[in-house]
């Protein structure tokens, strides 16, 4: 299954390309604020096929929660300009209207957040939550037929005596089992893609790797693809085939994660790796990267990552760089990609 | 589980209540027995002396203040509050001699159902007029329409009730003579009371469930219902409301009784014939006995309210339940 994943992850994703379930092309997300137009997505182009599992890597700001958002359709417009398109099955998600893409947003495509306290609804039974799912993208569904079916979820993300926990409310839930809950209600409707948005960042250690170990055991029964936003190398390293890297508001590196990690194409990829701490290197300071992400209404001209490099020539600050070939399997937008690839 | 918790819940409130309506009891009762001789009160100037101890023997006035308050609290429980000389008796008072007496709790539960019958229109009318509006500016956020119910609602809380009620009949009933002045007995007296009484309640039910549904509408649940897929029509209309309805449910609440202490002016304003103007009417005599009697009615109303929101309060927040 594994390898299958990474023979199929070696393409690079290209917008509409065949088979492909969902198609991001040149996504470009910007909100009106007070201090200025700030660029949160500045033109990223992905796609996905049926099965496949895909990171996107990035620290806050970086817009991979933004470029998600859009995808959902959870962005309001306004504040939010939305330029570029995002195709499943022949929508536009960005133009068909809301009673189209209702059809697919938790239906075909469903995500679970990163606070999951937060996104169950404190006033309604996690029963009635789950449930609700077929009751409105099941017309027909019967009252007793939609419990009975949430009860059965809730058995499937192994939440303990499900059947009694189907009248709980959310606060008689942690946060493990919370998240279990909006896992349940992700799969429900046995969707073609899971969007899982820094999926155990407020979970304790242990519970996190509980939370991704049932992920990768419903993808496995369901052939689902992941998309799976974090911050976090670690989880991508175990969890996903190919891995995109994005640095303010656009996609800096991509490629099979194995080889993204082993042999970064980008200096900012490598300062990331770098900065992970490693049981072997113990006795070595650790690497940071110098500076701060750069402020989104003020994104430097050039590549964005110039002032924090230190590979930086006139060149970075003049030149954006395009995302570019490094390898057949790899892509990476950097004016010295083949130099930062050979070491 | 759930109903044996509520019972739990709903006792101690009940308890509560019950503690409440003895308190404010014993505070009309030490305030009307410093207010005067309710004896001489009653007989006028023109009762003698002799009249006067007579009807202070019989109204127990004589004894001591503990088997006074004694008499009053067992009176609290079997709901016998005294008796009045004054309030609609036929025979007037003839020099000399003690007057007629008649129960005051029976006088007084006599207008309860006017009463009932002008509250529940204007609460009802409230509620239909203020929910709706407020749920539909909360979803239009700063548009025209949202600004308009923010400023009439402002109005609504803003506008004093009794010269409103005269503006109501100058227009309706003087003017216009679509409505009557005053008096009861059909549906369209009750109209313009019940307008006056649900000015207030409107714009301020317009204004909590507005700014209560707008919180919950930008709370992450909303957000994650919109994601997978759920109209919004339904998140507003089950997911935010529910929990828009705590807030929303205390001031009808509020409200409810606002209107009830509202009809003492009200009803005397519209001649309606309920308790409010019964008040009024044993104020304007000094009738003590009668005034105890309308006020416990009164406060017995606004308990019974404060219990029945505190009971919607358990079940609409499943977090109260166990408190």
């Amino acid at each position: 299954m594994a390898v299958a994943d990474l023979t199929r992850a070696g393409a690079p994703a290209e917008p509409g390309r065949d088979g492909a379930l969902l198609a991001v092309s040149d996504l470009r997300v910007s909100f009106q604020t007070p201090h200025g137009v700030v660029d949160a997505v500045r033109g990223v182009s992905f796609a996905i096929g049926r099965g496949e599992t895909v990171g996107i890597l990035g620290e806050s700001g970086s817009g991979k929660s933004v470029s998600v958002g859009a995808v959902m359709g959870l962005l309001d417009s306004p504040p939010a300009r939305i330029g570029g398109a995002i195709r499943y099955g022949g929508v536009d998600l960005l133009k068909a209207p809301v009673r189209e893409t209702r059809r697919i947003h938790g239906d075909r495509v469903a995500m679970i957040n990163q606070d999951a306290v937060t996104a169950l609804n404190p006033g309604l039974t996690v029963g009635y939550q789950i449930a609700e799912m077929f009751r409105v993208h099941r017309p027909g569904t019967s009252r007793a037929d939609a419990r009975r079916r949430a009860a059965e979820l809730m058995d499937r993300v192994k939440i303990p005596s499900a059947r009694q926990r189907v009248q709980s409310y959310p606060h008689e839930f942690s946060g493990g089992m919370s998240q279990r809950v909006m896992i349940a209600m992700a799969i429900a409707l046995e969707p073609d893609i899971l969007i899982a948005d820094e999926p155990t960042t407020a979970l304790d250690v242990t519970v996190q790797a509980q939370i991704m170990q049932l992920l990768a055991e419903l993808r496995e029964q369901t052939g689902m693809a992941l998309i799976l936003i974090t911050h976090d190398l670690g989880v991508v390293a175990e969890s996903v085939a190919r891995v995109l890297v994005m640095y303010a508001g656009r996609i800096v590196e991509r490629g099979p994660t194995e080889e993204v990690i082993a042999r970064p194409a980008h200096p900012y990829t490598a300062g990331l790796m770098s900065s992970v701490p490693r049981a072997e290197h113990k006795d070595r300071k650790l690497a940071t990267i110098e500076g701060a992400p750069p402020v989104l209404t003020a994104i430097p001209p050039g590549c964005a990552f110039h002032p924090r490099c230190g590979r930086s020539r006139p060149v970075c600050s003049g030149d954006r760089p395009e995302l570019e070939p490094v390898t057949s399997a790899r892509d990476s937008a950097c004016h010295f990609a083949a130099q930062v690839f050979d070491g | 589980m759930i109903a044996n918790v509520l019972g739990g819940y709903f006792m101690r409130r009940l308890i509560g209540s019950a503690v409440m309506l003895f308190i404010v009891m014993s505070a009309v009762f030490v305030a009307d027995r410093n207010i005067g001789d309710p004896a001489r009160m009653i007989l006028g100037d023109t009762g003698t002396e002799a009249d006067v101890l007579e009807l202070r023997l019989r109204m127990g006035l004589e004894d001591p203040w503990h088997v006074q308050y004694g008499r009053f609290v067992a009176g609290l429980v079997t709901f016998d509050l005294g008796e009045t000389f004054r309030y609609g008796i036929s025979k007037p008072l003839a020099h000399g001699g003690i007057p007629e007496s008649r129960a005051t709790l029976p006088i007084a539960a006599e207008r309860l159902p006017a009463t009932f019958l002008l509250t529940g229109v204007a609460i009802a009318l409230s509620v239909l007029v203020a929910l709706p509006l407020g749920i539909w500016a909360a979803v239009r956020p700063r548009t025209i329409g949202d600004r308009l119910v923010n400023v009439l609602s402002l109005a609504g809380v803003s506008i004093v009730e009794y010269w409103f009620a005269l503006i109501l009949i100058l227009l309706f009933a003087v003017q216009l003579d679509w409505l009557p002045t005053s008096g009861y007995g059909t549906a369209a007296h009750v109209i313009l009371p019940a307008l006056a009484l649900s000015l207030r309640p409107i714009g301020r039910i317009t204004q909590i469930a507005r700014s209560s549904m707008l919180d919950e509408l930008a709370k992450p649940y909303v957000t994650a219902a919109r994601g997978r897929g759920i109209p919004i029509s339904k998140i507003a209309s089950v997911h935010a409301l529910k929990n828009a309805a705590i807030p929303v449910v205390t001031t009808i609440g509020e409200e409810t009784i606002n209107v009830i202490t509202g009809v003492i002016i009200i009803e005397t304003v519209f001649g309606w014939p309920g308790i409010g103007a019964l008040t009024v009417d044993a104020l304007k005599i000094r009738d003590v006995p009668l005034i105890e009697a309308t006020i416990f009615l009164l406060v017995l109303m606004v308990l019974s309210i404060n219990l029945v929101v505190d009971l919607l309060y358990a079940l609409l927040n499943p977090r109260v339940r166990l408190g």
